[in-house]
């Protein structure tokens, strides 16, 4: 009996595309944002009212991902940025392969560097807590979101996506008075798993909390801007595959 | 925190080497530790049950390690 090393990533094929991106994003200066919540959390609807509200100095470019339809497409097309569907036929999450054909298909042809046209990209995942969380998209953040409909106790029920995330958004706050939630107790449970994780709360419904939401982003952009000051854009790139 | 569950790996590693020239090799799967950091005390520790807590107290401890994925090393038959 031989022993061979392997010591093989069994994402390497994911992370390598999505490193890619990530270089690309740097380097042109996006902000992409990769969102990931159960069915129903209010994504569609932080989308909508994020591209309702963004300055006009923003250019963003949304990807959405659903197992079946692209009922969420046709939301946030009514807010005239562009908007990719990534109908997954059954797969449970987005892979970076499946964004970069969306946003990079000169790299992805290898037909030379990308230029993106944008400089928000945001990523709406497929609607589950569990994958979504393993596969990076060559986004520069993560963000998780809750509504209070879910229970106080959801960061203790995945704590991949709460430790793979930056920020925990808690939506539907207008319902509180209605439902049986402990602000305090969901802190303490997000801060045990992901300890130092930020925590916004909001509502899509009244609107409370998107401006926090809005200064977080651009907070994002400023970092984003200055790191990519001090590195050369590529005139060419290898291709995301 | 791979988001992996063993048990499905492992019934699934065995229904894609049934009837291949695979077919009989075990699959051993290593779990690894959930394991923080804790600037205070500067030492690593293992996360039991989720509470991130260091034992001198300290809540801002940094995740390092517990979602690695990765094949290891093969056991093969010599020539």
């Amino acid at each position: 009996m031989k022993r061979v090393d392997a010591k093989h990533k069994l994402m390497h094929a994911n992370d390598q595309v999505a490193e890619c991106m990530r270089q690309c994003f740097v380097a042109h200066e996006v902000l992409a944002i990769n969102i990931i919540s159960s069915p129903g959390s209010g994504k569609t609807s932080l989308l909508e009212r994020t591209l309702e509200r963004l300055p006009d100095d923003w250019k963003a470019t949304v990807v959405t991902g659903d197992i079946a339809t692209d009922n969420d497409a046709a939301r946030l097309l009514a807010y005239g940025h562009p908007v990719e569907q990534i109908t997954t036929d059954g797969a449970c999450h987005l892979d970076a392969s499946m964004v970069a054909k969306r946003v990079c298909p000169d790299c992805m042809a290898g037909s030379g560097a990308c230029k993106p046209v944008f400089d928000l990209l945001l990523i709406e995942n497929v609607g589950n807590l569990v994958c979504p969380a393993g596969f990076d998209l060559g986004e520069n953040a993560k963000v998780v979101l809750i509504s209070v409909t879910e229970g106080d106790d959801k960061p203790l029920k995945y704590p991949s996506a709460l430790l793979k995330s930056e920020l925990l958004l808690l939506n539907k706050t207008d319902l509180l008075p209605h439902v049986n939630f402990d602000k305090d107790k969901f802190r303490q449970h997000a801060q045990r798993v992901h300890p130092g994780i930020e925590i916004m709360e909001l509502s899509c419904t009244t609107g409370e909390g998107i401006d926090d939401w809005l200064k977080w982003l651009d907070t994002k952009r400023t970092a984003i801007r200055k790191k990519a000051a001090k590195i050369p854009k590529p005139d060419d790139c290898a291709g995301c595959e | 925190m791979s988001g992996v569950n063993a048990d499905a790996l492992a019934s699934c590693f065995k229904a894609l080497v049934h009837d291949t020239d695979l077919d009989g090799a075990r699959l051993k799967i290593e779990r690894t530790q959930h394991r923080h950091w804790c600037p205070r005390c500067e030492r690593e520790f293992r996360v039991w049950n989720l509470d991130s807590r260091c034992a001198c107290g300290e809540t801002q401890t940094k995740f390092i390690a517990g979602d690695e994925l990765e094949i290891s090393y093969l056991e093969v038959d010599e020539p």
